[in-house]
């Protein structure tokens, strides 16, 4: 107040600067989270994710659900399916994330046990067709009793096989191999059609996908590659000698050259192209495989069977997408609608027609299998399926830096004569570690 | 045009040869004019490469640095099939813009990724010039308690980078309510130029005659209008060289972005590449990717080729010194 | 309204330093108002860098460890483990293998750029005609991103559609198209390419300028008394261009250990885990499983290990001073 006439504008002239600077920081910190708007008047908009690869009947969806609903309008995001998971957790982590989201089933115990998706058990409770939903769905989609998500789109594992080989292999095409002996039969009967001709392939560069048609071959033997619940599970593919089994089975293929040689690099770009070349006998996949094949090689004649277990029986990865409310989403009502809706016997079967099987077990057993035999077996691959609860699937299995996808890679073209046990040793170690830390 | 700005560099060179013992005079460095001719002579005998040589040799390993680079202009000018084509046609037929239609097209569209890019170049140009001019006058021509400590915090950071401290930083633009902002890279990227453009501009400050600012504040004039109307003009060369860092930094930076944005909307060029690379089904558009990388190429270029002189000059003295 | 929330922590921020500017000025009443005022001036043109160090690297920096310290989930609240991180750390293989791999291709690529970067400084040392061009054109691709500069790679080196394998067959250098991505060597020799072709124009910028530092007449007296040319490159040439070297070898070490978008994105990592590096499996372990607090614990590590390096090359710098 009171200081010299000539020093305060020098002064002053500064703390002016500094209070612009300031300013600007406080100003852009407020931009920085602005709000999302007004929301008054006309119909509720939903924000929705789901994975880019979904991109085919996920448009559909959508826009049949906006068709019937004035009041509610959804728009629909796709993220590339690679980094799905990571950018949806950082999105919701950040509270920019979507009203709703339709996440893969393995990740879906992830999200519920983290707290960012809505709780619904009590709206599901009112649900009539909650009973006869896929039931692994189901359980993906229940933490600690509560429940986070409903089941939406379906996909099962299965053995594919090339009917037209198995004919000149001297094999009965409508009868596929239901045991481990009969299967690499198939296949050492198949290879020996000619050089360029192989029993098998399998994308041994994929945690996904081996997670999806290699844990089948685990499971039709009496063996599991993690126990308990997930939050307080165990990984136990060092312990569980049907997961030794198996991957010797896959390397005893690898090693009679049964295995086509793409096997050992196939991130699972390659398969469904080496497949539909006709010099495959098996592959295992999903149902997405179906219809490609029927638009991309509509001359394969080929067939759709269980995976198989040792002494018959057989497995499936029940697998595709449970869709969830984020807690953080201001329309929880509206959010619901879609969701009761997604589930409807009718919205099933519009679903089911492009791809995905339906979740609904009335449309699978019903309407879906009539389209065929391999949408049969799809169907009851799906109901019959199982998969794997973990809150570090991602980590555990599914990355390309994984313990799982290592552990294959290691037994099934190792060297070693010992590549096997070394090999689950090391991803019960590795797996455990993974858990461990945080 | 600016193909000798590079020879800024060459401080206290002496030329040789036909050269003029003047060239030495450029860069104020201990050129002594006096060595003579002799010196000069046998220089040129101990293994100056004959004309054509050197010509031979320097235009073969230009051409090996220019070839990824005319690869990619015949590339993108390609139709999007022909792009596509395996394996490749070395030169197209006839020149498509198609790539670059479906480009301008991609998701949200070329402009507003560019417009980010663009937005959160200049904000962090803007800021570290700021910054760091302020900070480069108080560390030259001020004393102040624990100096000398506080410029050495501002140089940690070059010491460590921030890919190290990345998931931290991360909560706290988080906290902030920053993250999946470009204000917040901005600030981030701000943060990390400082200490080169701090030790820049301090250097620039103190290299100007202490008599020059005390003379203008007798004349009546504050702090900082002796600074904005005395020093600045002086120190414009250091200003800029920092204003170039911040902007090639900022307009390239890849990983701070790939974690704090998280909507598709803010995405800066570089990570809008990753989308365009996503494609569905594991294919890649590659006649739209390298357009895009094309797009985000061309103003690096053209600016680098304008303002070398200030950018290399700037490069060696924050390096070398 | 967030204007708000943020009050606190810019008051936060700001009031250790008021603290301390007032500790001082009752310390030193002594001295007289214009070195006091002087002083203050100094502080506030300083404190705009100052508040974003302590922001946006200080509090990052210590967050770090205070992170490592806990199960720290993206979503979900923190608990704290001790050192539980830490020790997961050795029975971590994938870390162990991209520690392995980063430390290797450090070794790899550091003299690759030395010896080529030395190479190439060696030819464009002297002024001559043309000079500048050659310089201007080696050095461009500096300007790049590494984002941009990968994505025009990945796409020369894929195997359908790219340049690289086309000119190998016609040359009858290979018999079909190389596979580069599919294997660890192959497709580390890519990254490789990259790398040189988009930085060994900076190296060979400082380089030139260390060898314009060395007086003609040192490498004169040393070829008159009979050395060769290769003794006098390995006797005199290279001890005088220590300094230079070492700041090379700075820059390309910590570079090299903080690898990120070469590899992001040409190689993923793959095949398999056998080219992922150390910053990539800290952002994996942060982003992509979520596990941010052992994110953290690994930050720590490779900050003490990049801390270690820059001190023994503080240390070979400084003995020669």
């Amino acid at each position: 107040m009171s200081r010299g006439p000539r020093r305060p504008p020098r002064r002053r002239g500064i703390r002016a600067l500094l209070a612009l600077v300031i300013c600007a920081v406080l100003t852009a910190t407020a931009a920085g989270c602005g709000g999302d708007g007004g929301r008054a008047g006309g119909p509720v908009t939903l924000s929705m994710w789901a994975r880019s690869d979904q991109a085919g009947f996920m448009d559909t969806v959508v826009e049949a659900f906006n068709r019937e609903h004035p009041d509610v309008r959804v728009e629909l995001t796709l993220l590339p399916s690679g980094n799905y998971v990571q950018k949806l957790g950082v999105a919701v982590a950040s509270g920019a994330g979507p009203d709703l989201a339709s996440i893969d089933l393995v990740y879906v115990p992830f999200f519920a046990s983290s707290g960012v998706l809505a709780d619904i058990t009590d709206r599901a409770a009112g649900l009539a067709e909650l009973g006869r939903l896929s039931r692994t769905h189901l359980d993906q989609g229940l933490y600690e009793n509560r429940r986070y998500a409903l089941p939406f789109t379906g996909d099962a594992s299965v053995m594919f096989y090339n009917k037209d080989l198995f004919r000149r292999a001297g094999l009965d095409p409508e009868r596929p191999p239901g045991t481990w002996e009969e299967f690499l039969d198939a296949a050492r009967r198949i290879s020996g059609l000619g050089e360029d001709y192989h029993g098998y392939h399998f994308s041994g560069r994929c945690g996904g996908c081996n997670i999806f048609t290699l844990a089948p071959f685990v499971w039709a033997a009496g063996g599991q590659v993690v126990e308990g619940e997930a939050g307080a599970e165990r990984p136990v593919v060092g312990e569980d000698p049907a997961v030794a089994q198996a991957l010797e089975l896959y390397r005893t293929m690898w090693r009679e050259g049964l295995m086509t040689p793409q096997s050992a690099a196939d991130t699972g770009a390659q398969a469904l192209t080496l497949f539909g070349g006709g010099r495959v006998g098996m592959y295992a996949t999903g149902s997405f495989a179906v219809d490609e094949i029927h638009t991309t090689y509509p001359d394969l004649d080929f067939g759709v069977t269980p995976i198989p277990g040792p002494e018959g029986g057989g497995s499936s990865f029940a697998g595709g997408d449970d869709i969830a409310i984020t807690s953080d989403s201001d329309h929880q009502d509206a959010a619901w609608t879609f969701l009761s809706w997604a589930v409807s016997p009718r919205t099933q079967q519009m679903i089911s027609e492009s791809g995905p099987v339906p979740v609904h077990t009335d449309v699978a057993l019903g309407a879906y299998s009539e389209r065929g035999p391999e949408y049969a077996a799809l169907a009851q691959a799906l109901v019959n399926g199982r998969t794997v609860r973990s809150v570090q699937e991602n980590a555990l299995f599914n990355a390309g830096t994984s313990p799982w996808a290592t552990m294959i890679a290691q037994s099934v073209f190792g060297e070693d004569p010992d590549s096997v046990a070394h090999a689950v040793a090391q991803a019960q170690d590795d797996m455990a570690n993974i858990l461990s830390r945080g | 045009m600016s193909a000798t700005a590079l020879n800024t560099t060459a401080r206290g060179r002496r030329s040789r040869g036909e050269g003029t013992p003047g060239d030495g005079e450029s860069t104020g460095g201990g050129g002594t004019g006096g060595r003579g001719g002799p010196g000069r002579r046998a220089g040129a005998g101990r293994g100056r490469m004959p004309a054509w040589a050197w010509w031979t040799v320097c235009s073969l390993i230009a051409v090996m640095f220019l070839l990824p680079l005319v690869a990619l202009l015949v590339t993108v000018v390609k139709t999007p099939q022909a792009a596509a084509a395996s394996p490749p046609a070395y030169l197209p037929h006839g020149i498509s813009t198609e790539n670059f239609e479906a480009l301008a097209d991609s998701r949200e569209g070329l402009w507003r990724y560019v417009w980010n890019s663009l937005l959160v170049s200049l904000g962090t140009v803007l800021l570290t010039v700021t910054v760091s001019t302020l900070a480069g006058y108080g560390f030259a021509r001020f004393r102040f308690p624990l100096r000398s400590a506080l410029f050495g915090t501002v140089l940690l950071c070059m010491m460590i980078p921030f890919q190290a401290i990345l998931t931290p930083l991360y909560m706290v633009l988080r906290f902030l309510h920053l993250q999946n902002s470009l204000i917040g890279l901005v600030f981030v990227y701000a943060t990390f130029q400082l200490p080169i453009s701090v030790f820049l501009m301090r250097n620039s400050f103190e290299q100007i005659p202490r008599a020059l600012p005390e003379s203008a504040q007798i004349d009546g004039c504050s702090t900082l209008s002796s600074l904005w109307r005395v020093l600045l003009p002086v120190v414009r060369p250091g200003a800029v060289s920092v204003a170039l860092f911040a902007f090639f930094s900022a307009w390239n930076e890849f990983l701070a972005a790939l974690v704090l944005l998280s909507d598709e909307a803010k995405f800066t060029l570089p990570i809008f590449l990753t989308v365009l690379a996503s494609g569905q089904l594991g294919t890649i558009d590659w006649g739209v990717l390298e357009a895009g990388v094309l797009v985000t190429m061309v103003p690096c270029a053209v600016i680098f080729l304008i303002l070398q002189r200030y950018y290399v000059r700037g490069l060696v003295a924050g390096s070398v010194k | 309204m967030t204007a708000i929330s943020q009050g606190p922590g810019a008051a936060g921020v700001g009031r250790p330093r008021r603290a301390r500017r007032g500790a001082w000025a009752r310390g030193g009443p002594a001295r007289g108002g214009l070195a006091r005022r002087r002083s203050l001036t100094g502080l506030l043109l300083i404190s705009p860098a100052l508040l974003l160090v302590a922001v946006f690297f200080l509090a990052p920096l210590c967050l770090t460890v205070w992170m490592s310290l806990h199960t720290w989930p993206l979503l979900g609240s923190p608990e704290w483990t001790g050192l539980d991180n830490y020790l997961a750390i050795p029975g971590d293989r994938t870390f162990r293998n991209a520690l392995d791999y980063t430390v290797l291709y450090t070794v790899i690529i550091t003299p690759l750029l030395l010896v080529t970067g030395l190479g190439l400084a060696y030819l464009v040392r002297d002024r001559r005609r043309g000079v500048g061009l050659f310089r201007t054109v080696w050095f461009l691709p500096y300007v790049f991103g590494f984002a941009s500069a990968a994505y025009l790679f990945l796409w020369l080196f894929d195997s359908s559609v790219g340049f690289v394998d086309r000119v190998l067959v016609d040359l009858h250098l290979s018999d079909a198209p190389v596979q580069w991505m599919n294997a660890a060597d192959s497709a580390t020799t890519a990254v490789l390419a990259m790398v040189v072709w988009k930085v060994v124009g900076f190296q060979m910028l400082l380089l030139m300028a260390g060898l314009q530092s060395i007086p003609d007449e040192v490498n004169e007296a040393a070829l008159m008394d009979g050395s060769g040319r290769w003794s006098t490159l390995l006797r005199i040439t290279l001890p005088l261009l220590r300094r230079h070297i070492a700041l090379v070898l700075v820059f390309s070490v910590s570079g090299s250990m903080l690898a990120f978008e070469q590899f992001y994105i040409m190689t993923g990592g793959g095949p398999g885990n056998e080219t992922l590096t150390v910053v990539q499996w800290i952002y994996n372990s942060s982003f992509a499983n979520f596990q941010l607090g052992y994110g953290s614990a690994l930050s720590v590590l490779l900050l003490a290990l990049l801390m270690a390096i820059n001190g023994v090359q503080l240390y070979l710098l400084r003995e020669r001073d």
